[in-house]
């Protein structure tokens, strides 16, 4: 740490309340690490099996097909670069955005499949999205559980910096 | 050259001025919950954020597209040639009963689906008596969406044989394990096979050599295309089947509507 970005660390414990900064800080390293986790264990799933992924999209019957396999197979690593920035803690505010963003995109998704009638799973982590008999809550679940990581992410877009990451002290 | 040092004057002159602000700011206000613009500035950031980010973006937008390029290379490849078994149609459906029957009944399910274990319950005594007087032709899609052990079950499936695809169908369903668990490898699936009483004399090597693999993820892609996304899934003459027709008693009734109608 260069000796501006010390007194600038100084300079914020000043006007705020140590305990408090150092709480926020922890508390975005988890949002980071827990969010991160959560999009690396998507991403691997989808391109571990690119077949099902393709499945998966086709199933939301969204896109045309001349699209389908570009974003079953691009998605997936988008994914997996938010993952990236995420756990190590680079351009962590940039991260959060895509995160967030990428997160309404699903819950927008899974909303129109829902309010279509259509019974699939949401391929979330990998698998087909092929429901083998799928009710209703399984959507509100999946949308609940969207919602909680959005809140994660806009946390983050919020107060990006945090503790253990590669551009500590920055945003 | 004049213009890159009167650049670094002007930067050295702005974090100047970076200075003096950051330590009014510190005294005036808490130096959060203002806008990016002015925080980026106490950092001394002169640049806009995308300019600072852009780099960042052009690197992922470079990994989709690689990993775009990746899974296209991978798919062309691992497919290999697709095999298809004589006695499967084209889409994979495999055809049990008389060529005169007036109504065919097409199920899409997956080895390893739950609920088309439950079904085969429910129904399978009457699709056989529908099937023996002649009243309808049955036909299954093996779908393998469910991971690796569908594949390696449908794959066993075809290699049974036309004289015994009916029996391991049966059999699969009867001991259906939780999905993934490790009961259907190349190995369990052989002797599966002599336990449901697969004769045809290919059928450990066929299954150990999983000849029909890219035929059945060609056949649950086909099916996806075709719009069915849910197992079991019951057609009618190729017509979705009612709520009511995956039920012993609404099947019959459904059948006889479809063969008067």
């Amino acid at each position: 740490m260069s000796s501006t970005e010390a007194s600038r660390e100084s300079a914020h414990q000043r006007a705020r309340p140590a305990a408090r900064r150092g709480a926020q800080l922890w508390a975005s390293t988890c949002a980071r690490l827990v969010l991160g986790a959560v999009w690396l264990w998507a991403a691997l799933a989808k391109i571990l099996d690119p077949e099902q992924s393709v499945i998966a999209v086709r199933a939301y019957r969204l896109l045309p097909e001349a699209l389908v396999k570009p974003v079953a197979w691009g998605l997936p690593f988008l994914e997996l670069a938010i993952a990236v920035l995420l756990l190590l803690g680079i351009r962590t505010r940039l991260a959060a955005w895509l995160s967030l963003g990428l997160l309404a995109v699903f819950v927008g998704s899974v909303a129109s499949a829902w309010a279509r009638g259509l019974s699939i799973s949401c391929g979330c982590f990998g698998g087909g999205g092929v429901a083998a008999g799928i009710d209703w809550t399984s959507y509100a679940t999946e949308i609940a559980r969207d919602v909680g990581l959005m809140a994660l992410s806009a946390w983050l877009a919020w107060r990006p910096r945090s503790r253990l990451a590669v551009e500590e002290g920055r945003r | 050259m004049s213009t890159s040092k009167t650049r670094t004057k002007g930067h050295a002159a702005h974090r100047g001025a970076n200075a003096a602000r950051r330590s009014s700011a510190a005294k005036s206000k808490a130096p959060h919950g203002k806008g990016p613009n002015r925080a980026a500035r106490r950092r001394g950031e002169t640049q806009p954020w995308w300019r600072r980010s852009g780099i960042v973006l052009g690197l992922i937008v470079v990994a989709i597209a690689v990993g775009v390029g990746v899974q296209a290379l991978r798919s062309s490849k691992g497919s290999g040639t697709i095999h298809r078994p004589a006695f499967a149609a084209a889409n994979g459906a495999v055809t049990e009963g008389d060529t005169n029957a007036k109504v065919t009944v097409t199920e899409y399910g997956d080895f390893q689906c739950p609920n088309c274990a439950r079904l085969q319950q429910t129904i399978g005594p009457t699709v056989q008596k529908l099937v023996n007087d002649g009243t309808i032709r049955f036909s299954y899609v093996p779908m393998a969406f469910l991971g690796s052990e569908s594949e390696l079950a449908s794959n066993a499936a075809y290699c049974s044989g036309q004289s015994s695809f009916w029996k391991l169908h049966d059999y699969l369903f009867a001991n259906q394990a939780p999905e993934n668990s490790g009961a259907l490898t190349t190995s369990t699936l052989t002797s599966f096979g002599s336990a449901a009483g697969v004769t045809d004399p290919s059928y450990a090597s066929c299954v150990k050599d999983q000849t029909y693999l890219a035929f059945v993820k060609h056949v649950t892609d086909l099916a996806s295309q075709a719009g069915v996304n849910q197992t079991p899934t019951l057609l009618i003459d190729g017509k979705p089947a009612p709520a009511s027709a995956y039920t012993a008693a609404g099947l019959t009734a459904a059948v006889r509507a479809a063969s008067s109608g």
